[in-house]
């Protein structure tokens, strides 16, 4: 595999733009591609990968509260749907918190 | 992203009902203001109504004060006039000394003093009986007839007598004046007569005639000393008799005048009295209809509140029932309208919480896709390396490694 081409790959998936930019600038630094090189990369694929599969739990986790409060929303007062959307308003915050944390940790990887 | 959504439609949310609140609010603050001006304008010209009643009230009492003190004053100015002159005729008749002064004096003052009470009475009393008015005409005409009339004519006949009997005291006077002189030259005249009897027959017949001529001047002198005396005498008993004439019409007139008086002195008493009762019943009267008019102006205020107590009371009672019924149309409107707003609410909510869900369904999805993408990725990655050189061949890399171990 050549660099030319470990750059259009790189270009073609789905990456956060900052982790992308970094690969970039981290494969035009090789002077010559080696296969570890190629390993470095393929990790920080997998570790984007693993976020990606982590958010979309997260957002599944959503969905399913954001479905019961619906299913449950006529047996509830209005303290209480307030409470609800309060707390959801929070897992919402706290998700955003782990989104944030984890890509910190995959920049401290790269 | 989808988190931002979420974030701005929950805040939209809370926003709208807050405005929502604060207009209700608003609009309920201004309908209270306005009620309370209305109020408030109302009981500023209930108060004014009042005020000027009152005022008007006030203003009536205080002119029925005055013309009742006037007509006090008035009445007092009339019974104080009618004392002075009962008190003067009183005078009059029990003093003997003025006695014979009474015609004149009354001709000219108790004329005036009538005609003043008269005056008086018919001001003070308008509505005066007829009987009343008679009486004081017929006293006025009986004075005039009993005392002013007999008096003046008493003081015309009395001034007559006393100048003839002074003219004819004159003409007395003179006789007796010279009766002393007539008789001695009637005396003297004798002898001359003798002697011219005597002194001549030649004088003969002339003799005789002068004789008799002495004679009867002697005669005449006599007669004359006799008319003379008998003249004083006349003169003397005409003057006696224009005394007693005099004394006695005095005595009738002051009898007259006395009887007239003390019953003059009675009626007026009697008027005083009656004019006294009157002014004591005008001031019953008008303690009586000052205190009812103090008491009618003391008690307005509390009837008036009393009044403006029993119509607030109407008109809130009929107020409160014009709020309790549209209290209860409102009821009738917004509850509906408020299940239908809550049940609108719950549904908006629910609809909205199925869309995030829904979204955050596709958004997981994705990000599973993507995953598998990199995955795949990683593995063609990873099998492109196996076949690439590496940095440390891989024979020098195991020797190391046993070496370590």
């Amino acid at each position: 595999m050549t660099k030319q081409q470990l750059i259009e790959l790189v270009q073609n998936v789905h990456l956060e733009e900052n982790i992308q930019g970094l690969l970039f600038a981290f494969i035009e630094s090789v002077p010559e591609l080696k296969a570890e090189h190629v390993d470095a990369i393929a990790d920080i694929l997998q570790y984007q990968a693993d976020f990606y599969d982590a958010t979309a739990d997260l957002f599944d986790a959503q969905a399913e509260e954001c479905e019961n409060l619906a299913a449950n929303m006529q047996t509830l007062n209005a303290q209480e749907q307030t409470d609800k959307l309060a707390a959801l308003k929070t897992y919402q915050d706290n998700l955003v918190a782990q989104m944030t944390k984890k890509l910190d940790e995959l920049k401290a990887k790269v | 992203m989808a988190t931002k959504r979420f974030g701005d439609i929950t805040g939209r949310a809370e926003a709208e009902v807050i405005a929502r609140k604060r207009e209700a609010m608003g609009k309920k603050e201004e309908l209270r203001q306005e009620m309370q001006l209305s109020r408030r304008e109302k009981r500023d010209a209930r108060r004014a109504v009042w005020h000027e009643r009152r005022e008007r009230a006030m203003a009536t009492l205080t002119r029925v004060k005055d013309g009742v003190a006037d007509a006090r004053r008035k009445v007092v100015y009339g019974a104080g006039a009618v004392s002075n002159v009962c008190a003067t005729a009183k005078i009059m008749a029990g003093s003997p000394e003025y006695r014979a002064e009474i015609a004149d004096y009354l001709a000219d003052k108790t004329c005036d003093g009538i005609a003043a009470l008269d005056d008086t009475w018919e001001k003070i009393h308008a509505e005066y009986t007829n009987r009343e008015k008679a009486l004081i005409d017929g006293a006025k005409n009986a004075w005039r007839e009993h005392v002013e009339d007999p008096v003046n004519e008493f003081m015309a006949d009395y001034g007559s007598a006393i100048k003839a009997g002074t003219a004819l005291g004159v003409v007395v006077k003179g006789a007796i004046a010279t009766a002393p002189i007539w008789a001695p030259v009637t005396v003297a005249a004798i002898p001359a007569a003798v002697t011219g009897i005597a002194a001549g027959a030649a004088v003969g017949v002339a003799g005789a005639a002068l004789a008799g001529l002495g004679y009867g001047g002697y005669k005449l002198g006599k007669a004359a000393v006799t008319i003379g005396k008998e003249t004083i005498e006349g003169a003397k008993q005409g003057m006696a008799d224009l005394k007693v004439g005099a004394s006695k019409f005095r005595k009738t007139a002051e009898g007259v005048v006395t009887q007239f008086g003390y019953a003059l002195g009675a009626e007026l008493e009697a008027q005083i009295a009656n004019a006294k009762r009157r002014i004591e019943t005008g001031k019953q009267e008008f303690t009586r209809v000052t205190a009812e008019l103090d008491g009618m102006i003391n008690a307005f205020p509390h009837a008036a509140k009393a009044l403006g107590a029993e119509w607030l009371a109407g008109k809130l009672g009929e107020k409160a029932t014009v709020a309790s019924q549209k209290a209860e149309t409102t009821q009738g409107i917004v509850r509906p309208a408020l299940f239908e707003a809550e049940a609108s609410l719950e549904n908006g909510i629910g609809t909205r919480l199925l869309t995030l869900s829904h979204i955050n369904r596709v958004q997981a999805a994705e990000h599973r896709a993507k995953s598998i993408g990199l995955s795949n990725n990683v593995t063609a990655l990873r099998a492109s390396a196996m076949q690439m050189p590496t940095m440390i061949p891989v024979e020098q890399q195991v020797q190391v490694e046993e070496r370590i171990q």
